[in-house]
């Protein structure tokens, strides 16, 4: 008898160590969201830069993507590294990709990622010599922002970046 | 030739009466196609305190391309041409919105110049010269992908007998049918001048017998002999051909036989003296502009002029060229 109430009471504790375990998760949640830049030129002649929700965009317009994130666990996320892939149909618009305590890092195909200077790629000369390149911002595939700190439970923060459509 | 944008005006206008709001376009010679979903969703990876990996992904965003119509064209350099001639203008028309368009095409004789016949030619193999067998009269492109280019011509006609230096202008108009507004309009204007020879006349006289200078006048006794001096000079832009000078104003005196000299000097002794028969003989022919032939038939000289002249058909006088044909006369 004894040993059937240890069993159950360590059962039950059991239980209770892995509900706790669950709880104490994170849970980080992604919303993007896209604008289109305007600019509206005042009665003065002075222009500013107005960004508006959209639905349907012409080519060479610029939108802004931004990605918001927020942990949702009980538990601080590390290392949180979000990646978006530049939509097809535009190219990246150079130094617009940013975020707080983020670090950005580009790639031209979706695994390498690098700093921008350190983007490179080669092309075969006519002599059979490979030449390198630094990679143009136009060229860039993914976008990957690593966060240097982690975000605690009900953490939230955004990222960001423009294109130009097509 | 111009390019005009999409301009859209939004609600906020309403509100600002003097705000321009547009969007921040520069539209490329490579526009996405109208009706491409832009789509984008980003993910993230994390991990917990013990080193284990987490993943989600965000919700997708959507942007549909809309349709944008836009149209460019070369602007060729004005051209000169000879009367009676075609003068061809090689155009191409470039969809550069993202969407099919129908670009109707049209030219007219512009203001403030002649009003010479315009007519627009299809450029059939596109290479952008005007081939003989070209004849297909065009007024649209037909419909037309995005980054297709229609190639044609604007032909002007230079009637016969233009005068050297007369210029028209030719008005292109290409209006797509994309749109209603003006973003897929454009149009392009050329001059278009004629190129003839021209030719000016100089005629002089002096008293030989008084040992007189050449002028536009000379006093002159009975029995004293005079000497005419006729400037012939092509000022035009092309070489004058088939030149022949005549002159019959010869009352109250009479030609002194074998006295014709015709070359390039103003003095009519250093010029060659020409055999003044009604007959060709052989070897009467010029081999320089500054030459001619001549006959002195009834009182009236006729003097075939330029390079390959003889004694029935008048020579080339090239742009420029003058040539001098004197004469004598004894006052009856």
């Amino acid at each position: 008898m004894l040993v059937r109430m240890l069993v159950v009471v360590l059962s039950f504790v059991f239980c209770l160590s892995a509900f706790a375990a669950n709880d104490e998760k994170p849970a980080l949640a992604l919303k993007m969201s896209v604008e289109k830049k305007f600019v509206v030129k005042e009665e003065d002649g002075k222009t500013r830069v107005e960004w508006r929700p959209l639905e349907s965009s012409n080519p060479g317009d610029v939108l802004r993507y931004t990605i918001t994130y927020k942990n949702e666990g009980k538990a601080e996320a590390h290392r949180p590294n979000i990646v978006d892939p530049v939509p097809a149909g535009t190219t990246y618009i150079g130094n617009t990709a940013g975020g707080k305590e983020a670090e950005v890092t580009f790639s031209l195909e979706g695994k390498k990622f690098q700093t921008a200077p350190a983007l490179t790629y080669k092309v075969k000369q006519p002599d059979g010599t490979e030449k390198e390149f630094v990679a143009t911002p136009e060229m860039y595939t993914h976008i990957k922002w690593t966060l240097t700190q982690p975000v605690p439970p009900g953490g939230t923060g955004s990222v960001e970046f423009q294109v130009r459509v097509k | 030739m111009s390019r005009k944008n999409t301009i859209r005006f939004t609600g906020l206008m309403l509100l600002t009466a003097f705000v321009l709001i547009m969007p921040a376009t520069a539209v490329h010679a490579t526009g996405t196609p109208a009706g491409t979903s832009i789509t984008n969703q980003a993910s993230v990876a994390y991990e917990d305190a013990l080193n284990n990996n987490y993943s989600a992904n965000s919700n997708t965003v959507t942007t549909t391309v809309t349709a944008v119509y836009t149209v460019s064209v070369n602007a060729p350099v004005n051209q000169s041409g000879n009367s009676d001639t075609i003068v061809y203008y090689a155009y191409t028309v470039t969809n550069t919105g993202n969407d099919p368009n129908t670009f109707a095409l049209s030219a007219a004789s512009g203001a403030g110049g002649n009003s010479w016949t315009v007519t627009l030619i299809a450029d059939d193999d596109n290479d952008g010269n005007h081939d003989a067998g070209e004849v297909t009269v065009t007024a649209s492109t037909g419909s037309i992908a995005q980054d297709t280019a229609y190639k044609f011509f604007v032909a002007v006609t230079i009637p016969a007998d233009t005068a050297n230096g007369q210029t028209d202008n030719t008005d292109l108009t290409i209006t797509g049918s994309g749109d209603a507004g003006a973003g897929d309009d454009t149009s392009d204007s050329v001059t278009t001048t004629a190129q003839a020879p021209s030719l000016s006349i100089v005629k002089r006289v002096r008293n030989v017998t008084d040992a007189g200078a050449f002028g536009t006048t000379a006093n002159a006794d009975p029995n004293d002999t005079l000497e005419y001096r006729i400037e012939v000079t092509n000022s035009g832009t092309v070489g004058a051909t088939l030149v022949v000078l005549t002159d019959n104003d010869h009352a109250d005196t009479t030609y002194t036989a074998e006295s014709i000299r015709i070359g390039s000097s103003t003095t009519c002794a250093s010029n060659t003296a020409v055999d003044d028969d009604n007959t060709q003989e052989g070897g009467e022919t010029c081999a320089t502009d500054a030459c001619g032939q001549a006959k002195a038939v009834g009182g009236t000289i006729t003097a075939y002029l330029g390079n390959t002249a003889n004694e029935t058909t008048g020579g080339s006088l090239a742009v420029s060229s003058t040539v001098y044909v004197c004469f004598q006369v004894t006052v009856d």
